[in-house]
């Protein structure tokens, strides 16, 4: 019979119980929404990582050889060891796409995953294995041949596989501001399959390397010298002629010593960690390395993992937050319904029931709401927003199999959640449970009205009855109070951070394409790029040269691992082209003599404006140090920026990567180093497509936050009504309209929701700031919040709050003054 | 010689404590005998309700002894004397104390949940003649019927002893006597013993004993010899 009484007060109570269920929902779809696709992607990438072998380490230096590698695989925990040389050239008819080639004669570690065709066969060396979406979006396949442009030479491979990597997870043109599959690949190659001798015959003629660097690498000059001496000439005879000669006639083995390995991949037992082992790797290298970084470092691995740990705390947060809103509502809605019931509750006492079955019986509503709630929010968050954020993100990672996962912490925050729900129930049910039958058959006591501190103001007189009256009852009813204040302050921080979603992607747009890049046009520029060229040809187009390059950084000398930091150098020649911005997004200079480090990177280093900083190029070994001159910020890189005439005074070699011109002459040169010319214009398309999506969130977080206002206010406005019931009917009595009365409820429903709306508008723009940073501190993006956003959020709760006083015209308009001013219940 | 139900010894109850402190039951001694029809009497404040309340295990005595149905209620903790209540006890209301949600028919199918050898919910309707109400929900009843599911209610659980605090309280005189007719019936047929609180005189003429209470202490025990039939009083 008790499981009768249950069901008709639920749906007697639909309302407070259904808030409930809304809650409970939100929370656990939350969740569940926001987790399916770390745990299917970690999962996903957990069986992608362990068949491809992925490295524990990835040691990078200028030159290494198969004595060093050896030396590595005899250190303790290291499974296996691959030497390899990346380089970035080009794909020719492919548009130029920037193509990340891996030349190597292993097959053992970070292995290229097979999707069709063969697997990598490192002694092949006709073939070559490029990656899947890149072959999709081109629409190649096994069989095809494929052009490929480095260092200025072109060869043509036949595409033996498509292959994916998990080092390439996430991947992004350098051009592109967002990923487009289309514009960058990579690929790998036999290392002895590549055309060494035209490489650097190519490189003589465009005297990128000279006698010395011959000498240095191969033998082919001590025996030109020989044949010479023989004949009574010198070193000075030789001409780039007979050096091309020699070169052409030299065995192929001994030139690669001019295209050296400038990457160990190191792979510790059953995948552990190595770079714990770093003093025992360097060691075996003798310290002769650049640098040694994991996966963290790794951007196609990082970037993934830090989207998937956003999810996660996503997860966390709003379901914390709408669990919060969720136990305010049990508190309140149980407490009320226990007091309502207590003579009930007497009189089971009284007829012998258990006080554990009574209690039991009260948990049951709270237990079996929560109950249905978790598995549909579970269910609704898994099936629809799991697997669209998997279908969302996946058009920016790959990774092969993701699809949503569920785990067991689906089902622990379930029960954690419906523990907290029928704990809440409990608490707020136990005075009145715990009460003797005597007393409890005997009806409550009205709570007393007592004078609050808005009584002792001097304009309290002056305030009209309903404002005096609903002040009280709120002094009366402080939980019921909070609740409406807080879930309307939750509803207005989501409100606020959604809509300042909006402006800040418009921000950022014009932060990145009207701030920093102050051009229509750039160039890709080839790694065999003339400079003595380029940089006639960027006068002629009043352009400006940009070099991007990986660098380690530390604020002291000799730093140890854990006090460097992996970053992005930009090389500027501050003509006014690509431009720096302040921590404030304002155009800076960048004062000559200085560097400019980024906002981010400077808290993370504890670093200031005339504080020295010290960095290498990712590749060299030699350390330099920088005065820093400016703090910057930028949406989407961290770290240095300097400009070239430092940059050559370091003697590092300045190599650019783009030409940025507003000259749209740029569109017909055929230039040798210059790869792609890409229109801004066209990027700009790009970006705002892939703002698209964004939108879709921002919609799906405005319904949830008016779904969670309106659960809210209206279980505040239903607790209201009933425990305010005598009293309504009591003015009706005296001759109160159903309107006057409604505009009571209306009245307090605004005052709290004012309330709820000043508090919570503060923290939408943090909230927003640290959902967008979280996802990799490459991120720092900030959040402006127009006075319009606040009154447009603000309007939004409002008509929500007197939409849902609404609601209540009718229950005051059957108000049954006689039957309300009768019984005890 | 009928076996002694209730035993009230020197039971005092005192609530509040210090300069608050009220004795509501103040050194009362009684016995109630199997059987019986006993009407405690009184004007409000008297101490009757309290007094029906410990002995049907609502509430605990300050001092004193109590012993229903050979129990000794002292030191029962609650769920011993929720025990005690669903084997011992049928409670009727003043005011019926019906559960709201639950038809005629599941207020009365209540006990049970309580107790495993409840008796027929429909018998029990039959017997207070409701069984045409049983689907009727207690704001679809009169008083008088509520009061009658009240009573049905309290004999499902088929106690040896029926409470009734002020069980003609809140009815008219006619449907109270009806009410009191049935209580009346179901002692003398079941052999229940029942026990009511009123303030009504005229009802005491037709119980077997009368206690009287004023200010908490017991004024007289009567026992009446020839209680009158219920349909002869009127008030």
């Amino acid at each position: 019979m008790l499981f009768k009484k249950t069901l008709r007060e639920l749906k007697q109570n639909f309302g407070q119980f259904f808030s409930l269920f809304i809650l409970v929902m939100l929370a656990t779809s939350m969740y569940a929404g926001f987790m399916a696709d770390p745990i299917g992607g970690n999962r996903a990438r957990e069986v992608f990582h362990k068949d491809s072998a992925l490295a524990s380490v990835w040691i990078y230096g200028e030159n290494f050889n198969n004595d060093d590698l050896e030396n590595v695989k005899k250190v303790n925990f290291v499974e296996s060891a691959q030497l390899r040389t990346k380089v970035t050239g080009s794909a020719v008819n492919q548009g130029g796409a920037e193509l990340d080639l891996f030349l190597q004669m292993d097959n053992l570690v970070n292995k290229p995953q097979t999707v069709s065709g063969e697997d990598f066969n490192p002694n092949d060396k006709n073939g070559i294995w490029i990656n899947k979406n890149f072959a999709d979006e081109w629409k190649l396949k096994a069989g095809d041949d494929f052009t490929v442009e480095y260092g200025g030479i072109e060869f043509t491979k036949t595409i033996k596989g498509v292959v994916l990597s998990p080092e390439y997870e996430y991947m992004c043109a350098s051009t592109d501001a967002e990923t487009n599959f289309k514009n960058i690949c990579y690929a790998y190659v036999y290392y002895e399959g590549f055309p060494v001798k035209d490489y650097i015959i190519h490189l003589i003629e465009n005297e990128k390397i000279n006698i010395e660097d011959l000498r240095k690498n191969t033998d082919i000059v001590e025996k030109l010298e020989e044949k010479l001496s023989a004949i009574g000439l010198s070193t000075d005879s030789i001409t780039n002629d007979t050096l091309l000669e020699a070169v052409k006639k030299a065995d192929e083995k001994s030139l690669f010593k001019l295209l050296p390995y400038t990457q160990i991949v190191v792979r510790g037992v059953d995948g552990q960690e190595l770079l714990s082992k770093e003093s025992e790797i360097s060691k075996a290298l003798d310290g002769d390395y650049a640098v040694m970084v994991d996966s963290s470092s790794i951007s196609g691995i990082q970037r993934l993992t830090a989207e998937l740990e956003q999810h996660a705390s996503f997860s966390y947060v709003f379901m914390v937050i709408f669990l919060a809103i969720a136990i305010l509502v049990i508190a309140t809605g149980m407490s009320r319904m226990v007091e309502r019931q207590r003579t009930q509750i007497g009189t089971m006492n009284a007829m012998g029931m258990s006080r554990r079955k009574i209690i039991l019986h009260y948990l049951f509503f709270s237990f079996s709401v929560s109950f249905i709630g978790s598995v549909v929010g579970t269910v609704i968050g898994y099936f629809l927003l799991g697997n669209y954020m998997v279908s969302l993100f996946s058009q920016w990672y790959v990774v092969p199999n993701w699809k949503a996962g569920a785990d067991w912490s689906f089902l622990a925050i379930s029960i954690t959640i419906i523990g907290v729900c029928v704990l809440a129930s409990y608490l707020s049910c136990r005075k009145v449970l715990k009460i003797a039958p005597s007393e409890a058959l005997r009806p409550s006591v009205p709570k007393g009205g007592k004078r609050t501190l808005l009584e002792r103001l001097p304009f309290w007189k002056k305030l009209s009855f309903s404002a005096q009256y609903n002040l009280r009852d709120i002094s009366r009813y402080k939980l019921r109070a909070v609740m409406a204040v807080f879930g309307t302050a939750m509803g207005m921080i989501l409100l606020t951070g959604t809509l300042a979603a909006l402006t800040m992607l418009n921000d950022v747009y014009s932060w990145t394409f009207e701030k920093i890049q102050n051009f229509e046009y750039e160039a890709m520029l080839t790694e065999d790029v003339k400079l003595d060229e380029i940089d006639s040809l960027s006068d002629r187009l009043s352009g400006e040269l940009v070099m991007r390059t990986g660098i380690e950084i530390a604020k002291t000398e000799h730093a140890l691992s854990d006090e460097k930091s992996t970053q992005t150098l930009m090389v500027i020649e501050n003509k006014g082209l690509f431009r720096i911005t302040d921590t404030k997004a304002e155009i800076t200079d960048l004062p000559e003599g200085t560097v400019a480090v980024t906002r981010r990177l400077a808290e993370k280093l504890g670093i200031k404006v005339g504080d020295s900083v010290y960095w290498h190029i990712y590749e060299e070994n030699t350390w330099h140090s920088a005065k820093v001159g400016v703090i910057n910020r930028s949406p989407e890189t961290s770290g240095m920026t300097m400009t070239r005439t430092d940059f050559e005074k370091t003697d590092c070699k300045f190599t650019p990567t783009l030409l940025a011109t507003n000259d749209s002459e740029i569109l017909n040169i055929n230039s040798k180093g210059v790869s792609t010319v890409y229109n801004i214009t066209e990027l700009r398309e790009i970006y705002e497509e892939n703002m698209q999506i964004i939108w879709v969130l921002v919609v799906v977080m405005v319904i949830f936050a008016f779904v969670m206002v309106v659960a809210v206010l209206y279980n505040t406005g239903n607790l209201s009504f009933h425990e305010r019931l005598r009293e309504f009917a009591t003015l009706k009595v005296l001759g109160f309209s159903s309107k006057e009365i409604r505009s009571l409820i209306t009245k307090q429903n605004i005052i709290l929701s004012l309330i709820g709306i000043v508090l919570g508008a503060p923290f939408g723009k943090p909230m927003l700031e640290a959902m967008m940073n979280s996802n990799g501190e490459n991120f720092d993006y900030y959040a402006t919040v127009t006075p319009q956003t606040y009154v447009l959020a603000g309007a939004v709760v409002l008509v929500i709050s007197m939409a849902v006083s609404l609601m209540f015209t009718k229950k005051i308009r059957r108000l049954d003054m006689v039957e309300s001013l009768k019984g005890a219940e | 010689m009928s076996k002694e139900i209730v035993v009230f010894e020197s039971v005092t109850k005192v609530f509040g404590s210090g300069e608050g402190e009220q004795k509501a039951v103040d050194n009362v001694s009684f016995s109630i005998n199997e059987g019986e029809f006993v009407v405690i009497l009184g004007q409000s404040g008297a101490g009757k309700s309290t007094v029906l309340n410990m002995l049907g295990g609502l509430d605990k005595q300050t001092s004193g002894k109590i012993t229903v149905n050979g129990e000794e209620l002292f030191g029962l903790d609650d769920t011993k004397l929720a025990a005690f209540r669903a084997k011992n006890i049928g409670f009727i209301f003043q005011f019926y104390n019906l559960l709201p949600s639950l038809t005629a028919y599941e207020n009365v199918a209540l006990s049970k949940d309580i107790v495993k050898n409840a008796l027929d919910p429909t018998e029990m309707l039959k017997k207070v003649g409701l069984e045409k109400h049983a689907d009727k929900f207690p704001s679809q009843m009169s008083g008088g019927e509520q009061q009658r599911v009240s009573i049905a209610r309290a004999l499902a659980k088929n106690p040896p002893i029926i409470l009734g605090d002020e069980p003609t309280g809140a009815l008219d005189s006619e449907t109270g006597i009806a009410v009191l007719e049935l209580l009346s019936r179901l002692n003398k047929e079941n052999k229940n013993t029942v026990i009511i609180v009123t303030h009504n005189a005229d009802i005491a003429r037709c119980a077997d004993k009368v206690i009287r209470m004023k200010n908490g202490k017991i004024k007289e025990v009567t026992i009446n010899e020839n209680p009158v039939s219920v349909r002869e009083v009127q008030w």
